[in-house]
């Protein structure tokens, strides 16, 4: 894997870094994860395997994502997670499937990042129904989308590869009304 | 003419900006009104008093409301791609630069030639369409084929606006939105109920249609707390704005209440601009999830019917307070007053203190209380009590009216009559109770028969009505329930009561209960649906033709049909069938109000998707195509290269030249698009054994198999190589239009099944990208760059799956072919998509690569006799397609029983063959296969499926769908397409075209 | 409509799919009988009224839900899991 060529995001060029001519209600940025690894428990494995996935995260940065019962999304910048969960994982406890080539991450900050969102997501962004550090799992108009909230006023959207311009160009187009800038 | 600005002093003119004059065009001609003007009240203040022309008879219409209710003044705004018909005059706020346009009249709307069709009034009563063109013959003619005849004269003549031919510039948006309490009107009520809602900190949302909040605040003589109650409102309404926990919603129409208390608003943004701000939407559409909702929508005003009641000049008594009251325009020089109610007589009296002449008051009651009599007396009208108008009279706006004796009780009317001179005659029937959206959601309303007014009645969703809305008229009593409806609602979404906050009110205490009084009968036309010109008669005649039911009244005469949807008629309408049929109002019954409450744009509820309408899913190696000059085709969501066209190739040059590149050379195709699903676990060869109708339980690891899927029913449901990465773990492919279809029904076989089988499924159609390398070179591109894997016969032997890298990216290597010939499918991370096929690319320069898209890649699979999606209809069994070999007969699976019902098997059932053109004509998709020719071409016996131009053959050939057919191969048949005019001779051969012992691909 | 996703919470019915009567119960796989597979495929009581229906949560965590839905009024008044994990999710 260490020497594979450098992989390329549906967004390298539409994602260019732009700054906002006037207000600017959000900053949109675009990156690939390193690793993006989900595992799936079987119903009564969830413990144990939850045990092994924390006993791996913990020792690194990765954000630990539960996207459906007994299943996890693990987002994290090395490439080595796949190996090091499937070594921990066994099929006796679940599955491990890597997605890292599948999902491109939009990022969305700003006091108007709820805003320009829930033009496209229905889902409820007041915190009492979406705390920080969350995730969901819904859809930017038909666009299947995981929406993790880092921050009061920050998100990471996880797409699919093949959907990342249409959800790109919805999510640029939103953000017009209210001034937006690239990172 | 008429109407005229007033005096713009405390009180009068709330509504407008008397410092700030804005000009603007209606039919060419140049007028000024002022900041806050409505169209309607600018043109009247300019003494206009007709705006259209009526929909059947055009008779000239004026202003008849001054709301979203309006019947008449239709126009169209805008010009270009903004132009916008049936807009109502009422509701456009006018801006620099408004240009409006009058509606069906030709040539102008002082003269319009069609005004004839009022003396062929006969000819176009209720039913007109259904007596006139269809059922029996007419001189010879079918009466349908007459109707064609007529129509382009009857649509011309009947109708409203023109939409516009061009693309609208601007851009519409959506807005998801959550809140505790959902208020609906921004009158006394909504602002009640808004502001005890928001003292919890509850999060609340406030809409009211119109520019400012307030409703009947905005020209109430009342004053609120102190203060003139327009200006009340208007502090209130921002001191709710500035709390971070309300929205305050202005130009914002709830349209529709929808189940689980979803309900549509239409805010419109930028409709009182001449063009939307840069980046700013036209309209946002409000999708709102309220945990409880206050409807506060108010009462409408209706008119009493009478003969001549379309006149220009008479409008609803409301309606005329309001003009002089928020906008200082006096709707005529001399107004006289009809009412069966009170309201009419404070509308008089509030009139007249804002300066407006007030000829006349005519009321059906022939006793009121003092302090009404006293109120008529302050306007200084002449009072007839006990009286009713008759006709109206003037050329083409109204001169005077005509009015005699009533009898409240028997409905009678003197012979005598007395004339009054007015230029404005303001009507008032009694109130309705807006209570559309509960009856949108199947709320049944209920009669009140002191108000003379049905009621929203009991509510099937959590929404409390407060105000008029829910019989609740003035104003005392408006904040009062206005604030009750909100203390539930609170308790709906499980918060505290809050605090009240009800203002002390000075001004008329309020008797709105009309005299049951809806129509005068004197003979002439009278309107009650003045927008789709349906008159009383027109009702008492299908009333007499058997249409008694209020559903068929409204089919057969189109009352309430139009777009106001009978907003001010429909009591009336009632009314009138109630008493023909000698019955109560609420024994005629109601019909159900559907949504939109008004007229919506369709931009708004398309929002952003427009053009494709879905989001397209494009592939890694979706620039490339372009590049090099792909022909992008939609497939689904997904945009696919069809060919890649040579300077000065055709689609089916390019496609032709591909598929022989293949089967010279090489070819390579993005396959990315295929559904792809990772399904692991330790019951993973069991489940797949189980959803296969073939055999998957043995399947080595490192072998791929290729698998059918039938649905419970015993049909084929889909088809893909499935590839054994390890004793636990598969990776599925699916077609690509299946692809999701195929992830829900194993999904639900999974959960809803077979819950004990351990078995995770995962899409990762877009984790990997697919490159299929095709062609007796294949191998040779293969071994130019592939490294960690041998790829000769015996390291990767026909449906084996090795792993690899190529240029330093990781791949999956199957030996699969759709082709017929020696491929490979290479899969590799998506982001690796494109340097991957540009790698093999790179490799297969020296064989001559080409690169070859949807239609090269049908045609060699055509060739080979291979199904895809025109096979795999839904209609077609395995052994319908030569695949019954496929069908286990050792194992149970999904639709192993139900494939081998009877029917299936018998004699006659379409069977899958190959078809060639015997004499060089293009064989169209969807074919007839007939015996005879073009002059009797007899039975269809199948059909064509799959067609193309068989380089390999050289003539055009189809797959398609024949009785008996693999027992009828050489028979010579004639492919029929008579919609395209094809007439094609054909011979029937297997379709097995290429290499049908397989000794190329295995090679 | 909303309906309740025993893991992911209250949402639009439509990032969820009909999958179909959860009256409807498959023939255990060993069964053979093309005349019970027929009842499970066909028959279909269609009541006018409460009717209980499984939904995929598609558009969100892909986990199956028991909507018990008023075909009439459309009024949802329960959503239980089913699957593997229902005993999770209860």
């Amino acid at each position: 894997m260490a020497n594979s060529p450098d992989r390329l995001s549906p967004l390298d060029e539409l994602a260019m870094p732009v700054a906002s001519e006037g207000k600017t209600g959000v900053e949109l940025s675009e990156r690939l994860c390193g690793s993006l690894i989900q595992v799936q428990a079987w119903p009564k494995t969830i413990t144990k395997t939850k045990a092994a996935i924390t006993k791996i995260t913990k020792k690194r940065a990765a954000v630990v994502m539960e996207v459906g019962p007994g299943r996890w999304l693990i987002d994290d910048d090395g490439e080595e997670l796949e190996e090091e969960l499937r070594g921990a994982v066994n099929s006796k406890m679940g599955a491990v499937t890597g997605l890292t080539h599948g999902r491109v991450v939009v990022g969305i900050s700003g006091s108007k990042a709820t805003w320009v969102l829930a033009s496209g997501i229905a889902l409820d962004f007041d915190l009492s129904a979406f705390a920080v550090g969350e995730t969901q799992v819904s859809h930017h108009h038909e666009i299947g989308v995981t929406i993790h909230r880092t921050g009061v006023d920050s998100f990471d959207l996880y797409v699919f590869t093949s959907y990342a311009r249409a959800l790109w160009g919805w999510i640029e187009k939103a953000s017009r009304e209210v001034g937006y800038s690239i990172s | 003419m008429s109407g005229f600005r007033l005096n713009l002093r405390d009180g009068v003119g709330s509504a407008i900006d008397g410092d700030k004059t804005i000009s603007f065009h209606f039919d060419g001609k140049l007028y000024a009104g002022h900041e806050g003007d409505t169209l309607a009240s600018a043109l009247l203040a300019n003494g206009e008093t007709i705006l259209a022309r009526s929909f059947k008879y055009h008779r000239p219409r004026g202003v008849f409301s001054a709301g979203s209710e309006e019947p008449s003044a239709l126009v169209t705004l805008r010009t270009g791609g903004r132009t916008e018909p049936n807009i109502r005059a009422t509701e456009i706020e006018i801006y620099q630069g408004l240009e409006a346009q009058s509606q069906n009249r030709w040539p102008s709307l002082g003269f319009d030639a069609m005004a004839i069709n009022q003396l062929a009034g006969k000819t176009f009563s209720a039913g007109f369409y259904y007596k006139t063109f269809m059922g029996p013959s007419r001189a010879g003619h079918k009466a349908t084929n007459f109707w064609f005849f007529c129509e382009k004269f009857i649509r011309r003549a009947a109708g409203l606006g023109n939409g516009a031919k061009l693309a609208d510039p601007d851009h519409y948006t959506r807005m998801n939105s959550f809140c505790d309490v959902l208020v609906i009107g921004g009158g006394a009520a909504g602002l009640a109920a808004a502001d005890r809602a928001a003292s919890t900190g509850a999060k609340v949302i406030l809409c009211d249609e119109r520019a400012a909040m307030g409703g009947s605040l905005n020209s109430a003589p009342d004053i609120i707390d102190g203060e003139n109650s327009a200006e009340w409102a208007a502090e209130k309404a921002s001191e709710l704005a500035d709390m971070g926990n309300v929205t305050v919603l202005p130009r914002t129409t709830v349209q529709s209440y929808f189940d689980d208390n979803t309900l549509l608003a239409i805010e419109r943004v930028a409709d009182h601009k001449i063009k939307p701000a840069e980046n700013e939407p036209r309209q946002r559409a409000w999708n709102i999830r309220a945990k409880s909702v206050v409807i506060a929508t108010g009462a409408l005003e209706r008119p009493i019917i009478f003969a001549g009641n379309d006149r220009p000049g008479v409008m609803l008594a409301d309606a005329a307070r309001r003009y002089t009251l928020e906008y200082a325009t006096a709707p005529g020089k001399a107004v006289a007053v009809f009412t069966n109610n009170d309201t009419g007589w404070l509308a008089a009296r509030d009139m007249a203190r804002a300066g407006v002449i007030i000829t006349a008051i005519i009321d059906v009651r022939s006793d009121v209380s003092d302090e009404i009599h006293a109120a008529g007396e302050e306007s200084r009208a002449t009072i007839h009590l006990g009286s009713a108008v008759v006709s109206t009279a003037g050329m083409r706006s109204l001169s005077g009216v005509k009015i005699a004796n009533f009898n409240e009780n028997t409905g009678e009317i003197s012979d005598t009559v007395t004339k009054i001179s007015c230029d404005c005659l303001a009507v008032s029937g009694g109130w309705s109770p807006a209570f559309h959206l509960t009856s949108q959601q199947g709320g049944k309303p209920e009669w009140d028969s002191e108000l003379q007014a049905f009621l929203p009645g009991e509510p099937l969703q959590k929404w409390h009505g407060a105000g008029s809305m829910a019989g609740q008229f003035g104003l005392r009593k408006a904040f009062r329930s206005g604030e009750e409806a909100a203390v539930k609602a609170l308790a709906d979404a499980g918060l505290g009561e809050g605090e009240s906050g009800v203002p002390s009110i000075e001004g008329d205490v309020i008797d709105h209960a009309p005299a049951p009084v809806f129509e005068i009968k004197s003979g002439g036309k009278a309107f009650v649906d003045l927008q789709l010109d349906v008159t009383a008669d027109d009702v008492r005649l299908a009333h007499r033709e058997g249409y008694i039911s209020v559903e068929h009244l409204k089919r057969y005469t189109t009352l309430g049909m139009a777009t106001d949807q009978g907003k001010t008629s429909n009591i009336a309408g009632l009314a009138i069938m109630a008493d023909c049929r000698e019955l109560t109002i609420p024994e005629v019954g109601t019909t159900r109000f559907r949504p939109p409450y008004t007229p919506v744009a369709i931009g708004a509820i398309a929002g952003e998707k427009y053009g494709h309408l879905a989001a397209e899913r494009l592939t890694p190696m979706h620039d490339w195509h372009v590049e090099y000059g792909a022909h992008m085709y939609g497939n689904g969501p997904w945009l696919r290269p069809e060919s890649y066209n040579r300077a000065g190739e055709n689609v089916e040059q390019a496609y032709v030249r591909e598929a022989r590149t293949v089967r010279a050379s090489v070819g390579i195709v993005d396959v990315s698009t295929l559904g792809k699903i990772d399904v692991q676990g330790p019951d993973a060869a069991e489940f797949l054994n189980r959803v296969y109708s073939n055999g998957f339980a043995k399947l080595p690891v490192g072998k791929a198999r290729y698998g059918l899927m039938l649905r419970e029913d015993g049909m084929l449901f889909d088809d893909g190589t499935t590839w054994r990465l390890d004793e636990d773990r598969f990776l599925m492919t699916t077609t690509t239009a299946g692809a999701g279809l195929v992830m829900e029904h194993l999904e639900y076989h999974r959960d809803v099944v077979w819950p004990d089988l351990k078995v995770a499924l995962t899409s990762v159609s877009d984790e990997w990208a697919g490159v299929a390398l095709a062609g007796p070179k294949s191998r040779d591109v293969l071994k130019a760059c592939i490294k960690k894997c041998k790829v000769d016969d015996k390291s990767l032997p026909f449906m084996g799956v090795r792993d690899g890298e190529i240029d330093g990216i990781p791949v999956k290597i199957a030996r699969l072919s759709f082709s017929g010939e020696m491929a490979f499918e290479v899969f590799c991370g998506s982001h690796h998509g494109l340097a991957l096929w540009e790698a093999l690319m790179k490799a297969g320069k020296p064989f001559d690569i080409a690169p070859y898209g949807l239609e090269a890649l049908s045609t060699l699979r055509i060739e080979k006799g291979h199904v895809a999606g025109p096979e795999l209809n839904g209609r077609t069994t395995p052994y319908d397609l030569g695949l019954g070999g496929m069908v286990s007969t050792k194992k149970n699976f999904i639709g192993s029983a139900l494939v081998q019902r009877e029917a299936f098997h018998e004699e006659g059932r379409l069977q899958l063959v190959a078809i060639k053109s015997l004499d060089g004509q293009r064989i169209q998709g969807g074919s007839h296969l007939v015996k005879g020719n073009v002059e009797e071409p007899g039975r269809s016996e199948g059909n064509s499926s799959s067609t193309c131009f068989s380089p390999e053959l050289n003539c055009y050939i189809s797959l398609a769908m024949l009785e008996n057919g693999t027992k009828r191969h050489g028979e010579k048949m004639w492919a029929a397409n008579p919609m395209r005019n094809a007439h094609v001779a054909v011979e029937i051969i297997s379709p097995h075209m290429v290499d049908p012992d397989g000794g190329r691909m295995r090679g | 409509m909303r309906f309740t996703c025993p893991h992911c919470g209250p949402r639009d019915h439509q990032e969820f799919t009909y999958r179909g009567d959860a009256s409807a119960i498959r023939p255990d796989i060993k069964n053979t009988s093309i005349g019970d597979h027929n009842a499970y495929v066909f028959d279909r009581a269609n009541p006018d009224g409460e009717h209980r229906e499984i939904w995929n949560h598609t558009l969100g965590c892909r986990t199956h839900v028991i909507v018990t839905r008023n075909t009439v009024t459309h009024e949802v008044t329960v959503c239980e899991p089913i699957g593997p994990f229902k005993e999770v999710l209860s």
